[in-house]
């Protein structure tokens, strides 16, 4: 153990002893009883001198004992200062060091360990751990009892501790100043948050203030990808630079040092004795210097790292220049993570207002009156499912009486599908000499949509029919829609009709099959979109068409008016859902022969 | 330090200096074989232990955990004001039975 005692140290303190001690347990013993007793021999009382020796063997303990294999070739340092009224002690090790709580506890009073730290907090009056890249320094102080006074040796040795005094006092106002400043610059950082045009512009402003606090040349801040999965570039500083930083997946890169910093969860140093790994990706930024990488979190989650070097000399950062990059970078975590909330709250809120819009589309769609047509009646229904899709219906008046039938349903949700619901529907409406020759209508339909429908990747089914009271007749076409119901009285079941071509916005001169149906007095017809047939109830069973049938074949047969025939179909598809969330909108037009 | 079993498996510790994580385990080694089935009562002779540190404090727990086991207590005879100060700061004047 090396052993040295000096005097007129400089500062406040005029004498101090410093012991080197091994880093062994076996030699915190040897090191303790040698301040036990330098302390002694100060005159300071029995019960001060043994409160610092337990205080100073805990902090040895520690320090040997969280030490690693190169930790432990290394000497734990102790130095020991007589001030006038206090008397300070320096325990410098050299373990990965750690966070030290804001407040130590007393464990369960069966533990068999855990009372270190409480120990040394209750023997002191302050405490300071400052934490640097290969060691640690734990200062405890405390102040002398009173009478405990030395003698001054003469006048001119007063005088030179009064000049000691009025220097350290300089230094704490240089340093106050410094803190004041940095405090300024975080309040006024607060202040311009909404005046920088993006979360970029304001980092790199308070990283290049940073970087000239803390006398650093380069910076390099990554920020965690939306994913989680990555360190993404954000910025490099000077910006002059070329921009040579790719992102690093946090699962790979054991080279990198951030990556290491962010697993850690702890600041890592390097420098000229302790470089960056060839292979590690910061070094193309900084290729060699000092430097220190600050991993940063808010609520437990990682938000990004941010590095400091200097890239020339070997001085690396002081403890108040490291303690600035905390306060700065998690000053700017904090602003990160609150603009991403807000652009996640703004995203949603247009969402929102987007799907408000196509519900507001989508229903000025449909007909706001059924339009008569004896001797046939009709009935619709619209069901909105919770996003809003593309199903629309449409019932137009022909100049003769008859009536044409739409149903469609645009592929996709939201407002284009509803732009699109609206566009054929105009397109439709713009051509009545064509309303009795469905087949014609759809397939030049098709031909005016295809251009918009492909460019936007985007494809519609329809079904048109045009409902002839005259000759009790209904002539269809179907674009990939579902087939229509007809129940004829005297039979037992409804039948699917409708053979279905491509939908509109595959194929732009494909033609359609046109279908003519007889519709004798009862008869009773349903128009549907496939939210009916796809109805799923809890346990995810699919209805189907031949459930539909049947359903449908009931409301036909036990009803005589479309209204209760729609009522009756919507209760049987209600129960086979029996609670379970709508997945589409449901759209049908039940028409019914009355006569 | 000297250790003494009584004829009714009480064990008396005498002689010890200090406790502390550079000698609990030397302790622990020592007094676990005299922790017999008998044994009710331990009798730490204090009034020569100069130092105790958290290790040591915990090398108490670890006997007083040894001693529940069978219904056995701890004496802590003699302390020193030092100790007798530490043992209170750390609640353990609850924990053991002190004797002056």
């Amino acid at each position: 153990m090396k052993f040295e005692a000096a005097s007129a140290v400089g500062g406040e303190y005029r004498t101090s002893l410093r012991l080197e001690m091994a880093c062994e347990l076996a030699a915190v013993r040897a090191a303790t009883l040698a301040v036990r007793n330098w302390l002694a021999r100060k005159g300071l009382p029995e019960m001060e001198v043994g409160g610092w020796e337990l205080a100073v063997a805990e902090a040895s303990n520690n320090a040997v004992k969280y030490a690693d294999a190169r930790g432990r070739q290394q000497p734990v340092t102790i130095e020991v200062l007589w001030g006038e009224r206090e008397v300070e002690a320096r325990i410098t090790d050299h373990t990965a060091g750690f966070d030290w709580p804001d407040k130590v506890e007393l464990p369960d009073v069966d533990a068999e360990s855990g009372r270190g730290l409480f120990l040394i907090q209750s023997l002191t009056d302050k405490l300071v751990y400052l934490r640097h890249a290969n060691q640690n320094v734990l200062i405890l102080s405390r102040a002398r009892p009173l009478g405990v006074v030395e003698t001054l040796a003469d006048i001119s040795q007063l005088q030179s501790q009064l000049a000691d005094t009025e220097a350290a006092l300089a230094d704490m106002t240089a340093e106050l100043s410094s803190s004041y400043e940095s405090l300024v610059a975080l309040f006024r950082y607060s202040s311009e948050l909404g005046a920088h045009a993006s979360l970029r512009d304001f980092s790199q402003r308070l990283l290049k203030d940073l970087m000239q606090i803390t006398e650093a040349d380069r910076a390099v801040l990554r920020l965690v990808s939306p994913d989680g999965k990555k360190l993404e570039p954000l910025l490099l500083l000077p910006d002059d630079q070329q921009f040579p930083l790719k992102p690093i997946l946090l699962a790979g890169a054991p080279a990198s040092v951030e990556i290491s910093a962010a697993r850690k969860q702890q600041d890592i140093w390097f420098s000229p004795e302790e470089p960056l790994a060839e292979n590690d990706p910061l070094r193309r930024a900084i290729p060699t210097g000092n430097g220190i990488c600050h991993p940063f979190f808010v609520a437990n989650q990682l938000v990004g790292t941010a590095t400091l070097a200097r890239s020339g000399g070997d001085k690396p950062f002081a403890a108040a220049q490291v303690n600035l990059l905390h306060s700065f970078i998690d000053f700017l975590a904090i602003q990160i993570v609150n603009a991403r909330l807000l652009d996640e709250r703004t995203s949603a809120q247009v969402t929102r207002r987007e799907l408000e819009i196509a519900a507001n589309i989508q229903h000025s769609l449909l007909p706001t009156k059924i339009p008569a047509c004896p001797p046939f009646e009709m009935s619709a229904a619209y069901q909105s499912a919770l996003q809003v899709g593309g199903d629309f219906y449409d019932i137009i008046p022909a100049g003769d009486g008859s009536l044409l039938l739409v149903i469609a349903d645009v592929m996709g949700k939201g407002v284009p599908a509803a732009l699109f619901a609206a566009v054929l529907r105009s397109t439709l409406r713009s051509m009545p000499q064509l309303f009795n020759q469905p087949a014609e209508l759809m397939a030049t339909a098709n031909r005016i949509l295809f251009p918009d429908l492909t460019r936007v990747d985007m494809f519609v089914t329809a079904l048109v029919a045009c409902l002839d009271p005259h000759r009790r007749k209904l002539l269809s076409a179907n674009a990939g829609h579902c087939p229509f119901l007809v129940w004829q009285p005297g039979r037992a079941q409804a039948v699917a009709y409708g053979e279905s071509g491509f939908p509109l916005g595959i194929e732009p001169l494909t033609r359609y099959l046109q279908t003519e149906i007889d519709l004798p007095p009862g008869a009773a017809v349903l128009l549907y979109t496939d939210g009916l047939s796809e109805t799923r109830n809890a346990t995810g069973e699919l209805l189907g068409e031949e459930k539909l049938i049947q359903i449908f074949t009931q409301a036909a047969t036990q009803t005589s008016d479309t209204a209760s025939g729609k009522q009756l179909l919507l209760t049987r598809l209600n129960d086979f859902r029996n609670q379970a969330p709508m997945t589409d909108d449901q759209t049908l037009v039940f028409i019914r022969h009355t006569a | 330090m000297n250790l003494v079993t009584d004829s009714d498996g009480s064990l008396r510790i005498t002689g010890l200096d200090r406790l502390s994580a550079g000698n609990c385990a030397e302790f622990k080694e020592l007094v676990k074989p005299r922790l017999t089935r008998e044994c009710r009562l331990v009798e730490l002779d204090c009034s020569a232990v100069r130092f105790i540190d958290s290790d040591g404090m915990g090398t108490l727990v670890w006997l007083h955990k040894q001693l529940a086991w069978q219904d056995g207590i701890i004496r802590l005879s003699q302390p020193t004001p030092m100790v007798r100060q530490l043992l209170r700061l750390l609640h353990f004047d609850e924990l053991f039975e002190l004797t002056p």
